[in-house]
């Protein structure tokens, strides 16, 4: 199955359960209260998720600044070795 | 053990597509020689090339002369021609079954190679693919905008094609031959949002996909580039899996 | 520099749980407290807990929308000077 279908059949389950709630006769007063609100309060649940998860990303975003003193190293070693063999490597 | 009970040896290819890394792809090469004698395994380096201007493949000339040229394949093209093709093209001349790709400007490191020949052989996995984002993992050499849209592209793609694998636009991966072989037949993208393709699409095939903590420096020599252009075009490819896979 | 975009991500973290925690004060509690209570003064008219985020929504729609614009045309610029 499409990704579009299984994305649409995640929202089209959650619009039938709104509508169903919307027709049903005997809502308590504090369900009517609400219940307009929440295909916006699921957008901004959505959106603040998604910039959550950005910020948390963000604040354990794994980095490495010892591989670049490795990384260095070898390329000494190998600039080294290169030399040493004849093989002109500047740019030019 | 007995010797006839023991597997045959496996040939690894590595594939390297280049565009003007006439000092990357040397050093690379003395460090992916030097990682790999010492891991008694068989391979091969496959290195395509598309007429870069800057004297890449007299480099490339040099360096068969030091290891040999059944060690070095220089597969050149005749003209820039993208990623893609690239694979197809150094996959005709690919004699191993497993088939390493990675980049040549040095943020891929060949010392993780032997944690990916593991990882294989211990899950038997059609794909091992490394990952910046899991512990064990890193990137170095990134400033906040880069890292923002790195992490806003990573919630964008989670949320809208779950995929089950944590870095999508990694390119340091081993693939079985044919697995390779028939993905890249069905992945249009290009640039690094081809990386992310053939991932989706493997995943959606219901290949095993295995991942290995990478760490990732950014390149050291040359620039790397992420503008307006590449986010576009990473919209573009999100879109397109979004539709067709 | 490294601590700083730790900091960042931190800061926009603690804003969208803020932000949602406020949201959801907004549409699902203030409706029954007393309308004479003085937690009425920390929010909007409800009306606009439907407006601003579609407000929100339609901006970042357009925003996204005018920057695959501008780089698509910047991108064919160069193209139709050569050809
Ligand atoms: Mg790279």
């Amino acid at each position: 199955m499409k990704q579009v279908f299984k994305f649409g059949a995640v929202v089209g389950t959650l619009v039938a359960l709104w509508i169903g709630l919307l027709l049903s006769p005997d809502l308590p007063q504090s369900f009517s209260l609400i219940l307009p609100f929440l295909p916006v309060y699921a957008l901004v649940a959505l959106g603040c998720y998604g910039l959550g998860m950005v910020g948390y990303g963000l604040m354990v975003f794994p980095t490495c600044p010892h591989e670049s003193i490795l990384l260095q190293k070898d390329i000494d070693e190998a600039k080294a070795f290169l030399k040493e063999k004849g093989v002109d490597v500047a740019y030019q | 053990m007995e010797k006839d009970s023991s597997p045959p040896r496996r040939l690894y290819s590595i594939l390297i597509p280049t565009y003007n890394e006439r000092l990357n792809i040397a050093l690379l090469c003395y460090l992916l020689f030097k990682t790999l004698n010492d891991l008694d395994v068989d391979f091969e380096v496959i290195i395509v090339d598309d007429a870069s201007p800057d004297g890449t493949q007299d480099v490339i000339k040099q360096l068969q002369q030091i290891y040999g040229d059944h060690k070095i394949l220089l597969r050149p093209r005749a003209a820039k021609l993208g990623l893609g093709t690239a694979y197809v093209h150094g996959l005709q001349h690919a004699a191993g079954d497993y088939i390493f790709i990675m980049d040549a400007d040095l943020s891929h490191h060949p010392k993780y190679i032997p944690s990916f020949i593991r990882k294989q052989l211990d899950t038997n996995a059609d794909i091992v693919t490394g990952t910046r984002y899991l512990k064990g993992g890193g990137v170095h050499g990134w400033d906040l905008r880069r890292k923002l849209t790195s992490r806003g592209a990573n919630v964008l793609a989670h949320t809208l094609l779950w995929p089950h694998v944590s870095d999508l636009t990694g390119s340091f991966r081993l693939y079985r031959k044919p697995v390779l072989e028939e993905l890249v037949k069905s992945c249009v993208s290009k640039g690094y949002v081809f990386q992310m393709e053939m991932i989706v699409r493997a995943t959606r095939k219901g290949y095993y996909i295995a991942e290995v903590p990478i760490s990732f420096v950014d390149r050291v020599y040359g620039t790397s580039k992420l503008g307006g252009a590449e986010i576009v075009q990473y919209l573009k490819g999100l879109f397109l899996l979004f539709f067709t896979t | 520099m490294e601590l700083g975009d730790r900091t960042v991500g931190f800061l926009l973290l603690i804003f969208s749980l803020s932000l949602f925690s406020y949201y959801t004060f907004w549409v699902v509690i203030t409706p029954f407290v007393d309308s004479e209570h003085f937690i009425h003064l920390y929010f909007p008219a409800r009306e606009f807990a439907i407006i601003i985020p579609v407000l929100a929504g339609v901006l970042l729609l357009s925003f996204v929308a005018i920057f695959i614009g501008v780089v698509i045309l910047r991108s064919r610029k160069p193209k139709s000077k050569s050809g």
